[in-house]
């Protein structure tokens, strides 16, 4: 249990609306979720439920319409886009289910890439790719790379910059078991140095690690 | 539910009538396939023997890069083995150049950018020789069958993962060949959307009296099917497996 | 990390950076070129323009100056090669008796000439006849007074009795009227002619019989010094301007009034730097489109990464690059790419400079040069930065704005299409055009003078807008037959594409986008082209039409004046071979009023076709229709505009004119009816003068003296054939052919030699247009190879599979082509006409260059083809296998 009061990642009343097709949609209604460091999380919910867009808010790459979110106590609504591109570089990693990569980099040079917009320093990067089992391919291009060694190099961007926070969007949507499993150890791993994980997912091996789970259903938490 | 015959499609090109014993509608002697030459050659598929026979509903397991694909692949007839012998007996030969005989579901996004739905469904069966009309009528209908009447005008860019390959589905479907492999099908897709997709790829094959193979990774999926064979490093073990035994689980 | 970035995409995106950095290069080197063109073009016209000057400078001494004085402050004035003293002397007229008539003359002016004169200013004074040193006697003068050498003429002097001197010699002075200009009159003075009479003395004899006029008349007699100034000039026009009249004007400083400078040489070189001007005006005009075609053809090019772009920077901002950070990344892949495609650009360009005009800068003096080298670099720069940074940073800053799940790109047509702008700048376009044809663009000349040149700059934005316009409709047009024309496509692509055309009408109407922007550059290159090159073709016709103006005919053989050479003296020229045909024409002088003109006599049925006579020589009716009249009414005479304007003539009005009888030498009145105006004709001058019936002037003035034969050589070469017509004739005539006065015609417009630009531009032009044609078919390469790839899987043949791919090519073949010609045809009828003061004489039709065009249109095609045939060549794997990796 940790002895912080404030959460790692903590959103609160969050209210999100699109125009699509001259309909307007209500994607978020008012969602509230926090995750504490060490804590793994899961949302779950139908497609359309609001997962996708409740991942973008919580990792400041869209802006709600009212509510907050806030990482390691440090506001991210309401401030300006390099504000949050900054408290993202620094604090958040964000894996989504595909094209986590810079094509024209090597793996090892798109983890020197988050890490160098992240201010941390060089010398970890090696480690980060071992860490999933991905040193030997350090030097290929992602075009060069199996699914399962895509899945995995983009959780090695992900984690690159240190981040407080890890959100993930169907991060094991293509994975054979195997990958699966060894993707999700990485995330337990990451959550027992203290990290804050949440992942949206509707594989039940995912939500089958979760400490929490969370259910979403047309923008709003399931009681 | 035997296959209705006096539904004839008017293709080009003849179409043997398909026999309805037990029959085989891919016949695999020691067939392997090598990618590449040389040092950095990948053997993706060797001496591999099966059989697969008329109305058979068969899954294909095995993790990422056991070849699954490629055995698909090879009895699709879209490549060919670098060794050992293939044939088709019950669909009377080689199925490349003669369209309709096989239906295939790839893995990824497979629809054509600048055509929308109904012209994508359509595209194999103007390729068979059926004139705009006829083609563009039994897309149609193809896409009601798969509910998906409604996206008919829209573009591939506009539609969703499950949806696309719902579609892509439909295009197979439209074709009503005697044999459909799909490759990961519901990869892409969310649980309930996945099972929708399975209950229409099970009720069209009975439908037409078509054989079914799928290769999949997920249990559920495979669970669904008839028969159940393991792939593992290009080699494929044809017995059997109980349901339910086919992945090994995480340790709770 | 910007290294790192920079690395990964010369690496991994070498063929989309190149093909960037090409587009760049082509841009940088057309205009760098132009440079290098404008620099050597220049320097020549520097130097030809100041070859043609002869006496430099006239400094007029002021009454009461001492002429010593000013010979000696002139002479030691740094850059005077030569100074020599000249007498100018009003006489009252000249006197001849011949043959017991005696012929007089209005005033005139005697000149005295040192005794090196000639020799210093060689070409000044011209020998006809007899000897060029001692008394000598302006053709004209000799002609009136019926004189020859060894003749006696009386010189009038006021207020003493006449002079009398023996005629050594006939001579033309060339330069007359800059020799006889008024030093020191107010600027804005109209010119005046030149006298009519003149006799030359030697010095010594001038001081004689002259000076002594002093006495009474003072103001009758002024000294000019005669200066020959170094032409060491600054190779720009401006430039050695600027030197020369400062030059002049510290000379009539140190003279503090004493004298004034008639400033030939600054004269003649303002033109030339008016010249330049019209001419840097006149390539940069037909040059820019090019390097705005490159820009264009470069975003194509740099467009076709839009996908990877907007992932790309999707990613950056997922990752927590902020905006500026960003800016840094595209600016500085812009800048690798623009930098590269421009030092490459220049050295392609400094190439092309010391291949085509052996010119070694890309400016005419080092300020220039740099100015354009930094110039053509900086374009090169903006368009890479404009084509590659800008659109990153706007795929970023979109994905901050809209922040949507899915942006559904809605099929809409492009707020232009909608505002109807394509209308609207035809439309502009066409009322410019429409003002500045009224008000007149023209090359405007002052009756005898230094030539006035005024451009307007409003008509060049007729031919801009009409070149965008068109190339927005033809967007329009090609847009809505793809899109709504959809059945239409899918019958006219049976041919092609047989069962699969409803398949390739319905996928190109999805990206008609991309094909409407094809068949755009594909029309803007070829219509550029055309225009180009039809502007080019019709200059150098005009070239050709202003030289035969001035020489005549292929060949011209001119009778020594008071020689007797009738008609027959044809046919000893005709025996020549290589002549086609011979046509006699009558030189005369008339007097109308106290003006003396030049008058033609000529034959109307024959002339037509022995020499070209433009209509637009003429007004008032056809050059046929006017040299019929001539023939019907055989005293009808054709008059210069200034007479009718002088004599207020109507169609058919009585002019009387006197001409010289050649049985008494006396000037006798000849009735002629005005019947129409002629400007230009062949060996005219510039001046005011008649053309009339020969046969009625021969049988007016008893006399059928032959003033010139115009000869046609045909295929034979002029130069060839002059050579054996001048052997047979001897000295008694002189013989000038065309290809000597190709070299020196008068107007420095039309000896600007747009040779060596326009084959730079048409080469340009061909490369663009074939860029442009194999670029469309290259841009969604990555789309189609998935098309393909699925198709093949499906089940799609080789065969079939191609025919998509070229019925894309056809169509953009076809729709680039046919409005490319309507365009080009159009541009090059509104630029002959904006550019019209450049033609000297104006052409009355334009000249197509027939072989250009198709050939362009072969290869723009020949491109599309090749292009097709890449795109859809064989791939060594299985469809399947491309259709996994994308």
């Amino acid at each position: 249990m940790s002895s912080q009061s404030a959460a790692a990642l903590d959103a609160h009343q969050l209210y999100r609306f699109f125009r699509a097709d001259d309909e307007e949609v209500l994607a978020l209604r008012g969602v509230s979720i926090s995750v504490e460091a060490g804590e793994i999380v899961a949302v779950v919910g139908p497609s359309g439920s609001g997962k996708s867009t409740l991942l973008s808010c919580l990792a400041g790459l869209d802006e709600p319409a009212a509510g907050t979110v806030r990482v390691g106590g440090r506001r991210m609504t309401g401030r300006s886009e390099s504000m949050r591109a900054s408290l993202r570089a620094e604090h958040v990693g964000v894996l989504f289910q595909g094209g986590n990569l810079i094509e024209h980099l090597t793996i090892a040079q798109n983890v020197r890439l988050a890490r160098h917009l992240g201010n941390k320093r060089h010398d970890a990067d090696s480690t980060i790719l071992d860490g999933v089992g991905l040193l030997p391919r350090a030097a290929a291009y992602p075009a060069e790379l199996s699914g399962g060694e895509s899945a995995r190099a983009g959780l090695a961007v992900a984690l690159s910059n240190d981040p407080d926070v890890l959100l993930a969007d169907e991060p094991t949507g293509e994975l054979d078991g195997e990958t699966e499993q060894r993707v999700l150890a990485l995330f337990r791993d990451r959550a027992d140095r203290g990290c804050a994980v949440l992942l949206v997912t509707h594989s039940p091996n995912v939500t089958a690690v979760a400490d929490r789970v969370v259910a979403l259903s047309d923008g709003l938490v399931a009681p | 539910m035997t296959p209705n015959t006096t539904q004839r499609i008017s293709v080009a090109g003849d179409r043997p009538p398909l026999s309805t014993d037990q029959s085989a509608v891919v016949r695999c002697s020691e067939l392997s396939h090598t990618y590449g030459t040389g040092p950095t050659a990948v053997v993706a598929v060797h001496g591999v023997t099966c059989t697969v026979t008329n109305g058979m509903r068969l899954a294909i397991t095995g993790p990422s890069g056991s070849g699954k694909s490629t055995l698909l692949h090879l009895m699709a007839g879209l490549v060919e083995p670098t060794a050992g012998q293939l044939d088709w007996p019950a669909l009377g030969g080689h199925p490349a150049g003669q369209p309709g005989l096989v239906g295939v579901v790839f893995q990824g996004p497979s629809l054509i950018p600048a055509l929308n739905v109904v012209e994508n469904v359509a595209l194999p069966l103007i390729l068979s020789g059926c004139t705009d009309a006829e083609a563009s009528d039994m897309a149609k209908a193809a896409l009601q069958t798969m509910e998906l009447d409604r996206l008919g005008r829209k573009l591939p860019e506009e539609l969703s993962g499950g949806q696309a390959q719902r579609v892509a589905i439909a295009r197979v479907l439209a074709l009503r060949p005697p044999l459909i492999l799909a490759d990961e099908p519901t990869g892409q897709l969310d649980r309930e959307t996945g099972a929708h997709v399975i209950d229409m790829l099970l009720g069209a094959a009975t439908a037409l009296g078509a054989s079914l193979v799928v290769s999949t990774h997920d249990t559920s999926v495979a669970q669904r099917m008839d028969s159940c064979w393991q792939m593992s490093d290009g080699a494929l073990d044809t017995t059997d497996l109980p349901i339910g035994n086919t992945l090994p689980r995480r340790a709770q | 990390m910007i290294t790192l970035w920079i690395h990964g995409l010369l690496v991994r995106r070498t063929g989309r950076i190149v093909a960037t950095a090409l587009g760049v290069a082509v841009a940088v080197a057309l205009l760098a070129s132009l440079g290098a063109f404008l620099a050597s073009s220049k320097a020549s016209m520097t130097a030809r323009a100041a070859s043609g000057v002869i006496v430099d400078w006239q400094v007029q001494v002021a009454s009461g100056a001492d002429p010593t004085v000013v010979l000696d402050a002139t002479t030691r004035t740094a850059g005077v090669n030569a100074a020599l003293p000249v007498g100018f002397a009003q006489t009252s007229g000249f006197k001849a008796v011949n043959g017991g008539t005696t012929q007089t003359t209005g005033p005139g002016v005697v000149l005295g000439i040192p005794a090196e004169y000639q020799s210093v200013f060689a070409g000044e004074i011209r020998g006809l006849s007899g000897s060029s040193r001692g008394v000598l006697v302006a053709q004209q003068t000799a002609s009136n007074l019926h004189v020859a050498p060894g003749d006696l003429v009386s010189v009038g002097r006021a207020g003493l009795p006449d002079a009398r001197v023996r005629v050594d010699g006939v001579v033309d002075l060339p330069q007359a009227d800059s020799l006889f200009q008024i030093v020191g009159a107010p600027a804005q003075s109209q010119p005046v002619a030149p006298p009519d009479n003149v006799l030359l003395l030697p010095d010594g004899q001038y001081r004689k019989l002259m000076g002594p006029l002093a006495a009474q008349r003072p103001d009758l007699l002024t000294t000019q010094i005669h200066v020959d100034h170094s032409h060491a000039l600054p190779p720009d026009p401006s430039q050695a301007y600027t030197d020369a009249t400062s030059a002049a004007h510290n000379l009539e400083a140190t003279l503090v009034g004493a004298g004034q400078v008639g400033d030939n040489l600054g004269a003649v070189l303002d033109g030339a730097r008016q010249d330049a001007l019209y001419a840097q005006v006149l390539f940069v005009f037909l040059g820019i489109p090019g390097a705005v075609l490159a820009g264009i053809l470069t975003a194509a090019m740099a467009n076709s990464a839009a996908v990877r772009r907007r992932r790309e920077q999707a990613l950056l901002r997922t990752r927590g690059t902020t905006l500026r950070q960003v800016v840094r990344l595209a600016t500085a892949e812009a800048l690798t790419i623009g930098v590269a495609g421009g030092l490459l650009g220049l050295a392609v360009a400094a190439v092309v400079g010391r291949v085509m005009f052996d010119a070694t800068s890309f400016g005419a003096t080092t300020t220039s040069a740099l100015a354009w080298t930094i110039g053509a670099f900086s374009v090169g720069l903006l368009i890479a930065v404009g084509t590659v940074a800008i659109p990153s940073v706007r795929a970023y800053r979109l994905q901050t704005v809209s922040g949507a799940r899915m942006q559904v790109r809605r099929h809409r047509s492009p707020g232009w299409m909608r505002w109807g702008v394509d209308f609207v700048l035809l439309l502009v376009s066409a009322i410019v055009f429409w003002i500045t044809s009224r008000t007149g663009y023209s090359l405007v000349l002052a009756p005898e003078g230094v030539p006035n040149i005024s451009v307007s700059y409003w008509a060049f934005l007729g031919p801009a807008l009409l070149w965008i316009g068109f190339g927005l409709l033809t967007w329009r047009v090609a847009y809505v037959a793809l899109g709504s024309g959809r059945s239409l496509m899918t019958t006219l692509l049976r041919p092609i594409t047989g069962r699969l055309s409803s398949t390739a009408a319905a996928s190109m109407s999805r990206q008609r986008s991309t094909l409407a922007s094809g068949v755009v550059l594909v029309a803007l290159a070829l219509s550029f082209a055309a225009s180009t090159a039809t502007f080019n073709a019709t200059y150098r016709q005009q070239s050709e039409v202003d030289a035969l103006l001035s020489n005549g005919a292929d060949v011209t053989v001119t009778e020594s004046p008071g020689s007797v050479v009738g008609p027959s003296g044809a046919t000893a020229i005709a025996a020549v071979s290589g002549v086609q045909s011979v046509e006699p024409i009558q030189h005369r002088f008339a007097y109308v009023g106290t003006d003396l003109q030049d008058l033609y006599g000529v034959r109307p049925d024959t002339i037509v076709s022995s020499t070209a006579l433009q209509d637009a020589y003429f007004q008032g009716g056809t050059a046929r229709q006017l040299l019929a009249e001539l023939s019907v009414k055989p005293d009808s005479i054709l008059v210069s505009d200034e007479t009718v304007m002088d004599f207020q003539l109507q169609p058919g009005d009585l002019l009387n004119l006197r001409l010289q009888d050649g049985r008494t030498k006396q000037f006798t009145t000849v009735p002629f009816h005005y019947a129409g105006i002629v400007k230009e004709f062949p060996t005219a001058p510039h001046d005011s003068f008649f053309v009339a019936n020969a046969a009625y002037v021969a049988q007016a003035t008893g006399s059928d003296a032959v003033g010139a034969f115009l000869v046609n050589t045909g295929s034979s070469d002029p130069a060839t054939v002059a050579k054996e017509i001048q052997a047979t004739l001897g000295s008694s005539a002189a013989v000038t052919d065309i290809s000597t006065s190709r070299v020196a015609v008068g107007s420095s417009l039309t000896s600007v030699d747009l040779s060596g630009l326009t084959r730079l531009e048409l080469a340009f032009a061909l490369v663009l247009s074939a860029l442009s044609g194999g670029l469309v078919l290259a841009l969604g390469l990555v789309e189609r190879r998935r098309t393909f790839a699925i198709a093949a899987v499906l089940g799609a043949t080789r065969r079939q599979l191609r025919s998509l791919v070229f019925s894309e090519g056809i169509v953009v073949a076809i729709g680039g082509i046919v409005a490319g010609a309507i365009a080009g045809w159009l541009l090059s009828h509104m630029l002959v006409a904006v550019l019209t003061g450049v033609f000297d004489p104006p052409p009355a039709s334009l000249s197509i260059p027939w072989a250009y065009l198709v050939s362009t249109g072969f290869i723009a095609a020949a491109a599309i083809t090749g292009a097709a045939g890449l795109a859809s060549r064989r791939s060594r794997r299985p469809a399947i296998e491309e259709l996994r990796e994308l």
